[in-house]
């Protein structure tokens, strides 16, 4: 048990869309503002690759995921995303997976080379 | 008294437009907690959809003592996802009381191409935490208790099987963790001739050395009594894959798969165990201004090495296999959005084999038996052609073009076209 209380706090609803806005401009083609209500494929995230390079970004990218708020995922099975997913659903389940605390030892996918 | 009355008179109008929007499902609140920051509370909302600006009034009732908590001021979240409502610094939120958030007078942003949505009411529970617990901002209220597993990462997912409630819609076959297509004709006369086409995907991620890698078994099953079809095959595999470049302007990653596979005909008769390794470059999408129409790239290298291990002629009998393959899939996605039809896609794919050392297949002999047939190390290609029209997310129909063969038969698909009927699930569970 962490001795700072404000350790233990789930992820604030702005920095969740704060992390996914990144992710999903990073993985995806964005062409307009993005809104809760706007599902994956929206963006281009539909088919199982994309899918799986947004799950590697929110969990390891350390400039723009959820290692550069602070918090991890430990377990990215947690996240269930599909083309229908929403942005909003998107943030919901990153709030949902992450716990604060850095234990990544992840890169930032513009440091990371073959 | 006046403000029991106010209280209550909010409450009502808030149930009964909260009511009226989950049922013409508009937007909604999706969460609703309240998190001690900075010496005063805060109550974080989330919404399903994005607001244009902040609620003309927010309130939170105290609904165990009947009474409005002091609100200091209201804003959204720099995408409108989230409303955060800033409580007076004397306030002070109790796990053991009942808390209401109530929204009035709330423009939304478009659901598609449409116009702005103004919505009157929207309410919601708040979730406020004993002081010694974290508050619990989640998206789910009354969140279910996670069992406390011990599951390897890569079996993750077997688990998802034995829950219905899992179950999501696909994208395609590729996407899926089952998938099943299946087609069957009768002529007069004549016996039903059918196939199938059956995929089991189990692999589960794991986040090794700041990389997710996806690990698990999978099953390819193929076959039927159509002449004509695919011959039958059964692959057994598993799958490791993960990105070894991530992010430019052009490439979102290039993600490596080794797949090291039971590949056989489905009585087994012949058997190769192949490794196959892919280098799969994911392309950024394009995506139309309006989102409607998107496609996206997939080119592949790759090669697969191994030895037969069984042979139904003494030809094949442990031969080794190697094999140099190039490819590509390219899909074209046109999002029609109406309630009789999801979208159109269209997939091509094409792969080129270059065997390295001499294969031998063989047939079924009209007077019964096998005949070698010496492949040699001529290029196979293989491609193919899908459209796609999903109804709705699960279920859909398609039509597919083949030509050209695939081991470990490399029986030849002249022109073959498919007409089938698609179910697709993915695991989707909470």
């Amino acid at each position: 048990m962490a001795s700072d209380p404000s350790v233990l706090l789930p992820m604030p609803i702005s920095t969740a869309e704060k992390i996914c806005d990144a992710c999903v401009r990073a993985v995806g083609t964005v062409k307009d503002t993005i809104r809760a209500q706007d599902p994956l494929s929206k963006f281009g995230i539909e088919d199982k690759d994309a899918i799986e390079d947004l799950v590697n970004t929110i969990v390891n990218d350390e400039k723009i995921g959820v290692p550069s708020e602070g918090y991890n995922i430990s377990d990215p099975n947690k996240l269930h995303l599909k083309n229908s997913t929403t942005f909003a659903q998107l943030e919901d389940t990153v709030i949902a997976s992450s716990q604060a605390g850095k234990v990544s030892s992840g890169k930032s996918s513009a440091e990371k080379q073959p | 008294m006046i403000n029991r009355l106010r209280v209550t008179y909010l409450l009502t109008l808030a149930l009964l437009f909260s009511t009226h929007a989950f049922c013409a499902e508009g937007p909604s609140i999706r969460s609703a907690g309240a998190r001690f920051v900075s010496g005063h509370w805060q109550v974080e909302i989330g919404l399903t959809d994005s607001l244009t600006e902040a609620p003309a009034n927010c309130n939170l009732v105290d609904v165990t003592h009947s009474r409005f908590v002091a609100v200091v001021g209201c804003s959204i979240t720099s995408l409108g996802s989230g409303v955060l409502m800033r409580l007076n610094d004397k306030e002070d939120l109790n796990a053991d009381t009942a808390y209401i958030a109530v929204l009035q007078s709330m423009i939304f942003t478009p659901k598609d191409s449409g116009v702005v949505r103004p919505v009157k009411v929207l309410e919601k529970d708040v979730l406020v935490a004993q002081p010694s617990v974290p508050p619990a901002i989640g998206p789910s209220p009354t969140p279910a208790p996670t069992p406390v597993t011990h599951t390897p990462c890569f079996l993750g997912r077997f688990g998802d099987l034995f829950n219905v409630a899992s179950f999501g819609a696909a994208d395609g076959r590729d996407d899926a963790n089952l998938f099943f297509s299946g087609q069957v004709t009768h002529s007069r006369g004549k016996d039903f001739v059918g196939t199938y086409d059956t995929k089991l995907d189990f692999s589960g991620r794991c986040n090794l050395n700041g990389t997710v890698h996806l690990i698990g078994p999978m099953l390819d099953l193929k076959g039927g009594n159509d002449p004509n079809g695919s011959p039958d095959s059964l692959n057994f595999g598993f799958l490791w894959e993960f990105p070894i470049l991530r992010r430019n302007s052009l490439l979102s990653s290039i993600r490596l798969t080794q797949n090291p596979r039971l590949e056989s005909t489905q009585d087994f008769t012949q058997r190769n165990f192949i490794y196959g390794i892919d280098f799969r470059g994911v392309f950024k999408p394009w995506v139309s201004g309006n989102s409607m129409i998107r496609s996206h790239f997939r080119p592949v290298v790759g090669a697969e090495v191994g030895k037969n291990l069984h042979g139904i002629i003494p030809a094949v009998d442990s031969k080794n296999i190697a094999r140099v393959k190039i490819g590509t899939a390219f899909f074209l996605i046109f999002a029609v959005a109406i309630p009789a039809l999801q979208d159109i896609t269209f997939e091509t794919s094409y792969a080129r084999r270059w065997p390295l050392i001499d294969e031998v297949t063989f047939a079924k002999g009209k007077s019964g038996g096998f005949t070698p047939i010496f492949i040699g190390t001529t290029p196979r290609d293989y491609v193919k052609e899908t459209m796609a029209l999903n109804f709705t997310k699960v279920f859909g129909t398609s039509v597919a073009y083949e030509y050209g063969s695939v081991p470990p038969l490399y029986q030849f698909l002249d022109s073959k076209f498919t007409f089938g009927l698609n179910v697709k699930l993915k695991f989707d569970s909470k």
